[in-house]
C-alpha cells in the first residue's frame, strides 16, 4: 500500500486507478449507508477520490489509508447532508414567496443491495429509524454495523476517544429502540 | 396491541437485521466517471463558496445579533442627554430669533430700522 501512494505522490494514474479499484466498495458503501440513496453516495464517492487524487501530497502516512479514507467519505457525508437540508430549508422560504424551486423530498423507501431478501423490510425500517440520528450517531452506527468497525477504529475515524464513540454507540441504539418501539406499538 | 415482550423481540430482531449484509458496490465504470469528472472538474466558485459560509445557520444568527448589537449601541449613544438637550434649546431660540421664526405671516416682519 506504500507502493502505491508513493507512485501516487508522484502523480501516477496507475496506482490512482488502482486505490480506487481497490478502496471504492469501502467508500461507497459507507456513503450509501449515511446517505440512504445511491445516486447521491456515487456522487460523494467520486468526490472522495478527487480529494483523494488532489490533497494525497498532504497523507503523511500517519494513520492508516483506510482510516483517511473513511474520515473523508465520513465528512463529505456529513457536509452532503447538511448542504441538503440547506436547500430543503431554502426551498420552503422559496415556495412561500411563489418561486419555482422545488422541494427537496427524500424518497421514502431504501434498499440497502447488500442485505438479505429475508430481512429487507426490517432494514428498510431499520434505514428510516437511522437517517432521524444525529449526524455523529448516524456515523458512529452505520460504520459499526454496516462496515463492522471497532469502538477504537471509529474513534480513530472520528478523531474522539474510544469512550466518545462507545456513548455515541450506546446513545444510538438507545434512539433506534426508542423509534422502533413507537412503531411496533403504534403498528396495530 | 403487542405484548411488551413479542414487541422488545421485534426490535432486536429489526436492529440485527443489517448482520451479515453484503458490502454494496458502486455500479460498473465508476473509475471511468470519476475520470470524466477530474477531467472537468473546476475549481469551486468565490460566490458559492461565500454564498455557502454566509448561509451557515451558525453566521447568519452571529451576523444578525451583531448588526442588532450595533443598531443598539447607536441608538444608545444617540439618545438625548441634558447636555445635548439644552444645547439643542439654544439652537432653537437663535434660529427664532435670527430667522423670527415665531411670525406667521408677511405683515409681522420688522422693518430694520434706517
Amino acid at each position: 500500500m506504500t507502493d502505491i501512494i508513493a507512485h501516487l505522490k508522484q502523480g501516477s494514474e496507475t496506482a490512482f486507478k488502482e486505490l480506487v479499484a481497490q478502496w471504492k466498495g469501502m467508500v461507497y458503501n459507507t456513503a450509501l449507508g449515511i446517505l440512504q440513496n445511491e445516486a447521491d453516495a456515487e456522487d460523494v464517492s467520486q468526490e472522495v477520490f478527487m480529494q483523494v487524487f488532489e490533497s494525497i501530497g498532504t497523507f503523511k502516512g500517519e494513520s492508516q489509508i483506510s482510516t483517511w479514507l473513511y474520515r473523508i467519505t465520513v465528512t463529505k457525508c456529513l457536509d452532503f447532508l447538511r448542504k441538503k437540508t440547506r436547500k430543503k430549508r431554502w426551498g420552503k422560504v422559496y415556495s412561500l414567496f411563489g418561486q419555482n424551486n422545488e422541494l427537496v423530498i427524500d424518497p421514502p423507501e431504501f434498499h440497502h443491495p447488500g442485505v438479505e431478501l429475508a430481512n429487507k423490510e426490517r432494514a428498510q425500517l431499520l434505514f428510516k429509524a437511522i437517517a432521524r440520528l444525529p449526524d455523529s450517531q448516524k456515523a458512529a452506527f452505520v460504520l459499526n454495523k454496516l462496515e463492522g468497525l471497532s469502538s477504537k477504529e471509529i474513534a480513530g475515524i472520528m478523531d474522539a476517544s474510544v469512550s466518545a464513540v462507545e456513548g455515541l454507540l450506546h446513545r444510538a441504539k438507545q434512539n433506534l429502540r426508542d423509534q422502533l418501539e413507537d412503531y411496533y406499538r403504534n403498528e396495530e | 396491541m403487542k405484548a411488551r415482550r413479542d414487541i422488545e423481540q421485534e426490535i432486536n430482531r429489526t436492529l440485527s437485521s443489517l448482520d451479515g449484509a453484503q458490502r454494496a458496490e458502486p455500479g460498473d465504470f465508476f473509475f471511468t466517471r470519476l475520470q470524466a469528472r477530474l477531467g472537468r472538474a473546476e475549481p469551486a466558485d468565490a460566490w458559492e463558496r461565500f454564498i455557502g459560509v454566509i448561509a451557515r445557520p451558525s453566521v447568519a444568527f452571529t451576523a444578525l445579533a451583531l448588526i442588532l448589537a450595533v443598531n443598539g449601541v447607536m441608538f444608545a449613544m444617540n439618545l438625548p442627554t441634558a447636555e445635548r438637550k439644552e444645547q439643542a434649546a439654544l439652537q432653537q431660540a437663535f434660529q427664532d430669533d435670527e430667522y423670527q421664526l415665531s411670525l406667521t405671516n408677511f405683515y409681522e416682519l420688522e422693518k430694520p430700522e434706517q
